[in-house]
């Protein structure tokens, strides 16, 4: 097997507040191989989108810290490349899809403009037939019609769909969409994904996918990174995620998915509290305080990433759910019921 | 419903032009007002008007007539002549003077916002600093050092407005440099030079032109107090302002003399803000749908 095309090797990301260092991205690891597409799972403040910045290095430099880590691309340490050379990585091997297609695109600039304006080296009939070209291929009708349009007579959908066609105007190696369709509507989520994952075939480029919805990632992804409170705590193929989780917090989110076939006026399985805050998670599992299996242990020990039985499965718990253990855990707190779910004497 | 306005229309006694009806009379009349201002600053010299500096000693101080349509003054000069004359001198040292102040400012502004920090620091000091310092102050200063010449008006008055060009284009840097689209430019590989030009400026641009007008009605006060202060363009050239200084001792008996250049003054500052208001209002629904 050939080297990944993008390895993040215990990532920090630090940054620097009024109120101390937020630790955003702490230790995180991640491997995206050719062709392959990740999806990387997390609730607000997660950091997953800042982890994505971190790989596009679109953080604010004065306030960042990087006190660890090492993204290398194709066999490169980012870290180690001039700026320049940045530069022509960005847009041409790694490009990134936004969230928000309302205020992705510039409101004052034609579209024709800004999407000619990702492919340097042509000008004028070249550069617009390919920009033709490229607003067809991500199914945009009348795309001539479109070019002198102006972003605010697009419908949301339309809108991105061109910033989709403007990352790929430079065939990159990989794309990066941080919550693609979190701004869409529903009907239309699935139309920009099946595109994103028709280019990604037709392209044979990578792509990492980032939201906070696992329905968004199911069955369209390779793989899948659970993030929360700025580490990852679950890591598995997409299948093997949605039938065998072993992090608490997984299940969590599986459950809070609502089933078309659940009777009306059922109770959603929401997960409880907030995320830590990321000044002082303090010792111990960062999601204890919100977890159902949660024990003495959680809040004294962090729990390591380790490998499940799965092939490619990773977890990072004391009490797997499916496990012996996590089987006693929850049989503890069945009889702890009433009480606070952890309570640790000094 | 084009058949019934055309049908309503006779009822009023005649026909209100498709434009002051879809834009509104008040309108419709400053912006004509400031065309015919502008016409006549640009063709003062095709008119058929009397030399603003020629003295006709038959007429002083005389009101309208055949041969001087708005009177005279206190010298015999043609008022309409000098009012049309003067109209250019107050057009140029606005214009200009904008032009320096926005250009100067602007950029300023763009830098202050983008790249934040110490250049920001030292931008919005000097600009807080400037506004702090009488603006009157300044202008004796510069022209009693400098002469009084249309450069150094102009010079004079552009600086005073730099300040304030400085704080509405990093305000709105601020924001745009926040918006989704300057971290795809970035994420595409663009320079900050470029993502300034081609992506900010555009969006800057907008308000800041449409609070033009109003900098320009300010700038036409500002020269017409100078004027009548005899620190703005050097006589015998009129200006509008100097109009109103010259015809100010014989107010009493003479009323005209003052009052005639104090309303075009008056109109034009009154029709640049209106039009200036229309303006920004389009420009702000526009940019709330986007």
């Amino acid at each position: 097997m050939t080297a990944p095309l993008l390895e993040v090797d215990d990532l920090r990301t630090w940054f620097r507040t009024d109120r101390g260092i937020v630790h955003a991205v702490d230790g995180v690891s991640l491997t995206v191989g050719r062709t392959q597409s990740v999806g990387i799972v997390g609730e607000s403040g997660s950091g997953k989108s800042v982890l994505a910045r971190s790989i596009m290095g679109l953080l604010p430099p004065r306030r960042t810290l990087h006190p660890s880590g090492r993204i290398s691309f194709e066999g490169q340490d980012l870290a180690q490349l001039p700026a320049r050379r940045l530069r022509r990585l960005w847009g041409a091997e790694i490009a990134m899809v936004f969230q928000n297609p309302m205020t992705a695109l510039n409101p004052v600039v034609r579209i024709g403009r800004q999407l000619t304006e990702c492919l340097p080296g042509l000008s004028g009939a070249a550069a617009r037939a390919k920009a033709v070209e490229l607003l067809r291929s991500v199914g945009i009708p009348a795309p001539e019609r479109r070019l002198a349009e102006y972003p605010h007579s697009l419908s949301g959908g339309m809108r991105q769909r061109v910033t989709i066609a403007m990352a790929l105007a430079r065939d990159p190696k990989l794309l990066i969409a941080d919550e693609p369709t979190t701004a869409l509507d529903v009907t239309v989520q699935a139309q920009i994904l099946d595109l994103l994952e028709r280019k990604r075939k037709e392209l044979e480029m990578s792509m990492i996918i980032i939201t906070h919805d696992l329905g968004v990632v199911a069955g369209r992804t390779d793989s899948i990174v659970v993030m929360y409170a700025g580490k990852v705590v679950e890591r598995a193929p997409t299948r093997t995620l949605f039938a065998r989780p072993r992090m608490p917090y997984t299940e969590a989110l599986l459950k809070a998915i609502p089933r078309i076939d659940d009777p009306p006026h059922t109770r959603l399985d929401a997960i409880g509290g907030r995320p830590p805050d990321l000044v002082d998670p303090g010792p111990g599992c960062r999601f204890r305080d919100r977890c159902r299996y949660a024990q003495p242990r959680c809040a004294l020990e962090e729990p390591p990433l380790r490998p499940a039985e799965t092939p490619g499965h990773e977890y990072a718990c004391w009490f797997p759910v499916g496990t012996p253990e996590g089987a006693a855990a929850a049989g503890a707190d069945a009889r702890t019921a009433g009480r606070p779910a952890i309570s640790v004497e000094a | 419903m084009a058949v019934q306005t055309e049908v309503a229309a006779p009822r009023l006694g005649f026909r209100v032009p498709g434009f002051a009806r879809r834009h509104g009379f008040v309108y419709a009349f400053a912006l004509a007002w400031l065309v015919i201002v502008v016409a006549a600053a640009a063709l003062a010299d095709l008119l058929p008007l009397p030399d603003p500096t020629a003295q006709d000693y038959a007429y002083v101080r005389s009101g309208p007539s055949g041969a001087h349509w708005l009177g005279t003054d206190s010298l015999g000069r043609d008022i309409l002549s000098r009012i049309v004359h003067g109209a250019r001198v107050s057009l140029i040292v606005a214009a200009l003077a904008l032009l320096l102040g926005l250009t100067i400012g602007l950029v300023l502004g763009l830098i202050a916002g983008y790249f934040r920090g110490f250049v920001e620091t030292a931008i919005v000091t000097l600009a807080d600093s400037m506004l702090a310092f009488p603006a009157l102050v300044f202008l004796m200063v510069l022209t009693g050092v400098a002469g009084q010449s249309l450069t150094n008006v102009v010079v004079g008055l552009g600086v005073i407005y730099v300040p304030t060009f400085v704080r509405l284009a990093r305000a709105n840097t601020l924001v745009f440099a926040q918006r989704e689209f300057v971290l795809a430019a970035r994420a595409g590989g663009a320079r900050s030079g470029r993502i300034i030009r081609r992506d900010i400026l555009p969006n800057v641009a907008v308000p800041v032109f449409s609070y033009s007008f109003v900098i320009v009605a300010h700038l036409i006060v500002a020269e017409g107090t100078l004027s009548f202060l005899g620190l703005g363009i050097p006589p015998p050239r009129p200006s509008w302002g100097a109009m109103i200084a010259e015809g100010r001792q014989d107010m009493a008996d003479y009323p005209h003399v003052v009052l005639l250049p104090a309303a075009v003054l008056f109109l034009t500052v009154l029709c640049m803000n209106i039009v200036g208001d229309r303006f920004r209002e389009r420009l702000d629904i526009r940019e709330s749908a986007v």
